[in-house]
């Protein structure tokens, strides 16, 4: 359904004596196809790199091999993190585990549907504005976004590179933890890794939650919210507080305005990023140019889908001499603020817990209008723009059975905290235990 | 009028190629005449998912020469993104510092009549260098070119002088001087040939008296001190007889060609490349770009030991003025045959296919 095989053996080395080659020895794990692995195929979901194959591995790649990972293959994706269903992939649309009529959310729409559908036990994804998180809440599973600088990007092909992290999904918790207790920490070949201390983060599963103090911004719970996510996530607080924590109502006032700035910041840099696939030197090559700047056109009118051209033109128009300062200064200036928000708000609480969505996973070509498509990540692309980690875990299911997520927030590189409280309220539920039935209808109409 | 009546007016940007072991964000080699392609790696070949590491030599070197020419070093700087699209930059930008540059407000003491005058120094920064093409056949005619990215990302410094020269001579002796401070700090070879070292100058005219400046005129390429004369001299000559019959002239830039011939200063494009800026390695958070050192880099990074060997499968050898009428597949081997060939790297892989 949403991996797409490499046809290659795991890449394991011959185990030696019987002793475990790591934390993650054995564990079957696969990769949103943005990751750079070496001899293997490597497309970010476009049709420019559909034979592209990276001469190299990203860092947490080799984390997770040096780990005892078996990487089982390389997971379906909107263009370069382009989306939030993965329906525009440059390749087909994957489906979501829980109803197949359904998108799995997006960008890792793969990394997510293969975590709920059991196809892996563990996967990496990317989160720019909400693309680990919201599929996570999407297929009923677990999605962390850690801090901006906690794990490596050496190797992840650019969306946005002040916004894009890595991180992992899981069924559980635990599994989350420890995915990230590998891929985290300094890599010299990432200077905006930064070396702060990576804890044993389950070892800090176990405390519990008592007397954490727990926001809860009212920004979050809009307008046009759907009933149902509200309730759960309004139960998952009543959950949390019976589970010892304070919670208390906190203001983020500048979130309305965190999403106007994120489609301006966003594309921007993805329109400088995704410069580089021209032709020239990897990747697709369009025939029949008749010059060089012909060739270039013809490529990159043939390589690119819709939507990655239209956030490269958003971009470009943005960066433009005579508009950059009124966009994309100002853009960054609303980024402060919406920083500020959270700051101010982690002075008087540990933690902030929202929903992940405003709605539940929608039917596929739901979404063609691209506004109404992109506020799907209105709770999310704050928490990128302040850089802090954001986790969604299950927090309960629609009455026709659809997942629900429970966002919590912390404080930069405190990903300790986020992982204990949701451990504690994962602890407390059985959402996560619940499958998917994959009938016999899974999968059909694919190409 | 005549050339005297007019107050010759001449700035220069010097490119110096700064004489460090790796390249300004990776630890390839900089090394000069080494076959194309062979000191690559995945950061200066432009790869998708590869990412600039500052080189912390280069910022020593580029501190250095700021003292040495009595700049206000900037404890902030930064690196910005300069896009333009050119087959031979590998990113479709080049790394640069834009409005934070490293160094600014410096002074050269010149060579000038009986004695010396200081010329300011305007602002020094640190780039990349790009590739370079090879075209089969003159530039005109070529039916192909060919990409050598063994220059793309070696650390430049920029110094650009104030519009303070007021003759060719000066702008000569300015180079010389400063060639000096370069060579006698071994910050770069100062070896014009092989371009260390290369000079764009900005030259005007002005009637005598008058403070504003005339339109500018650009001439690139530069290579040695002897074209510098002769190009401003030339350069100077024209404009003022231009002047003298009443023309406009139009800001440009020109090309020198050494060759002697009756035009000798090519137009070379009409208008500058849009250059949208953007914030470089890390535009959230500008101070966590920490320059490394190399070696600790390569010693906790094994895989870029390896690097060098293994770009020379990566073969970038384009044809970017007749693309072929098949896409590039062929280069980027995808079936189980190719993956086997034999080479160097491939023995020395991990995976094992």
């Amino acid at each position: 359904m949403s991996t797409r095989s490499p046809r290659r053996p795991p890449r394991t080395r011959a185990s030696s004596a019987g002793q475990p080659r790591g934390p993650l020895d054995g564990v079957p794990v696969a990769l949103k196809d943005l990751f750079c692995t070496r001899g293997i195929r490597t497309t970010s979901g476009s049709k420019i790199l559909e034979r592209f194959v990276p001469p190299y591995d990203a860092t947490v790649v080799a984390r997770l091999v040096e780990a005892g990972a078996v990487v089982l293959g390389k997971l379906n994706m909107d263009e370069f993190a382009m989306g939030s269903s993965t329906e525009h992939s440059g390749f087909f649309t994957t489906r979501n585990p829980w109803d197949v009529d359904r998108v799995p959310g997006g960008s890792s729409g793969g990394a997510a549907a293969a975590v709920a559908a059991g196809m892996a036990a563990a996967s990496l994804g990317t989160d720019t504005g909400g693309s680990i998180r919201q599929p996570a809440a999407f297929c009923g599973t677990v999605g962390f976004k850690p801090t901006y600088g906690r794990v490596s990007r050496y190797g992840v092909i650019a969306f946005a590179s002040s916004l894009d992290q890595v991180g992992p999904f899981g069924r559980t918790v635990e599994d989350v933890a420890l995915m990230l207790q590998v891929i985290a920490g300094a890599d010299p070949m990432d200077s905006t890794a930064v070396a702060t201390p990576v804890p044993d983060y389950r070892a800090e599963l176990g405390r519990g939650i008592e007397g954490l103090r727990i926001g809860i911004p009212t920004e979050y719970f809009i307008d046009g919210m759907s009933p149902e996510v509200e309730s759960a996530v309004r139960a998952a607080i009543a959950t949390l507080e019976r589970l010892g924590a304070r919670t208390e109502p906190v203001s983020l006032p500048h979130t309305e305005y965190g999403l106007a700035a994120y489609y301006v910041i966003a594309p921007a840099e993805a329109s400088s990023n995704l410069a580089r696939y021209d032709g020239v030197k990897y990747g697709l090559r369009a025939p029949g140019g008749k010059d060089l700047i012909d060739m270039y056109a013809k490529t990159r009118a043939a390589g690119f889908g819709d939507e990655v051209k239209r956030r490269i033109m958003l971009g470009t128009y943005a960066l433009s001499a005579g508009y950059y300062d009124a966009y994309y200064g100002r853009a960054l200036k609303v980024r402060t603020l919406v920083r500020r928000d959270f700051q101010e708000a982690f002075e008087r609480v540990n933690l902030i817990a929202a929903p992940t969505t405003p709605g539940v996973a929608f039917k596929l070509g739901e979404k063609a209008d691209p506004l109404s498509m992109y506020l799907n990540d209105v709770l999310t692309i704050p928490v990128n723009l302040a850089g802090l980690p954001g986790i969604s875990v299950p927090a309960g299911f629609t009455g026709g059975g659809l997942p629900i997520g429970l966002q919590l927030i912390g404080r930069a590189f405190d990903e300790a905290t986020v992982l204990r409280a949701a451990h504690a309220y994962e602890r407390a539920t059985d959402w996560h235990t619940r499958r998917p039935s994959l009938g016999p209808n899974l999968g059909k109409d694919r190409p | 009028m005549s050339e005297s009546a007019y107050e010759t007016v001449i700035g220069l940007e010097v490119h110096a190629q700064l004489a460090t072991a790796t390249k300004m964000f990776c630890g390839c080699a900089t090394g000069f005449g080494a076959p194309p392609n062979t000191q690559t790696c995945p950061v200066c070949q432009g790869m998708p998912g590869s990412l600039p590491v500052i080189n912390r030599r280069a910022i020593e070197f580029g501190i250095k020469t700021s003292l040495a020419l009595g700049c206000a070093v900037n404890v902030r700087n930064r690196f910005a993104r300069k896009h333009y699209y050119y087959p031979d930059m590998p990113k479709n930008y080049q790394i640069s510092q834009y409005e934070e540059p490293l160094a600014e407000h410096g002074l050269l003491a010149i060579a000038s009549g009986d004695g010396t005058r200081d010329i300011r120094v305007q602002r020094l920064h640190l780039e990349e260098d790009v590739g370079k093409l090879v075209h089969e056949g003159t530039l005109e005619t070529a039916a192909a070119s060919q990409v050598d990215f063994n220059r793309a990302g070696v650390p430049l410094m920029e110094i650009v002088s104030h519009p303070d020269l007021r003759s060719p001579e000066e702008a000569a002796a300015y180079l010389r001087a400063l060639r000096a401070i370069l060579i006698y700090l071994r910050v770069c070879d100062g070896n014009m040939e092989e371009g260390s070292m290369r000079c764009d100058a900005n030259v005007s005219l002005r009637p005598r008296g008058v403070a504003e400046l005339g339109t500018k005129i650009e001439i690139k390429n530069l290579n040695s001190f002897r074209n510098v004369q002769h190009a401003l001299e030339y350069e100077v000559v024209r404009q003022a007889r231009a002047l003298d019959a009443g023309e406009r002239l139009v800001q440009e830039t020109r090309l020198w060609d050494p060759r002697p011939g009756p035009d000798r200063l090519h137009a070379l494009e009409g208008v500058r490349p849009r250059l949208p800026l953007l914030p470089g390695a890390g535009p959230a958070a500008p101070s966590r770009g920490a320059p490394v050192d190399r070696r600790d880099q390569r010693k906790a990074c094994p895989s870029c030991r390896r690097r060098a060997a293994r770009a020379s499968r990566w073969p970038t050898v384009s044809r970017p003025t007749t693309p072929s009428s098949s896409p590039r597949g062929g280069d980027w081997p995808t079936t189980s045959r190719r993956r086997r060939a034999p080479t160097a790297s491939r023995r020395s892989s991990p995976t094992g296919s």
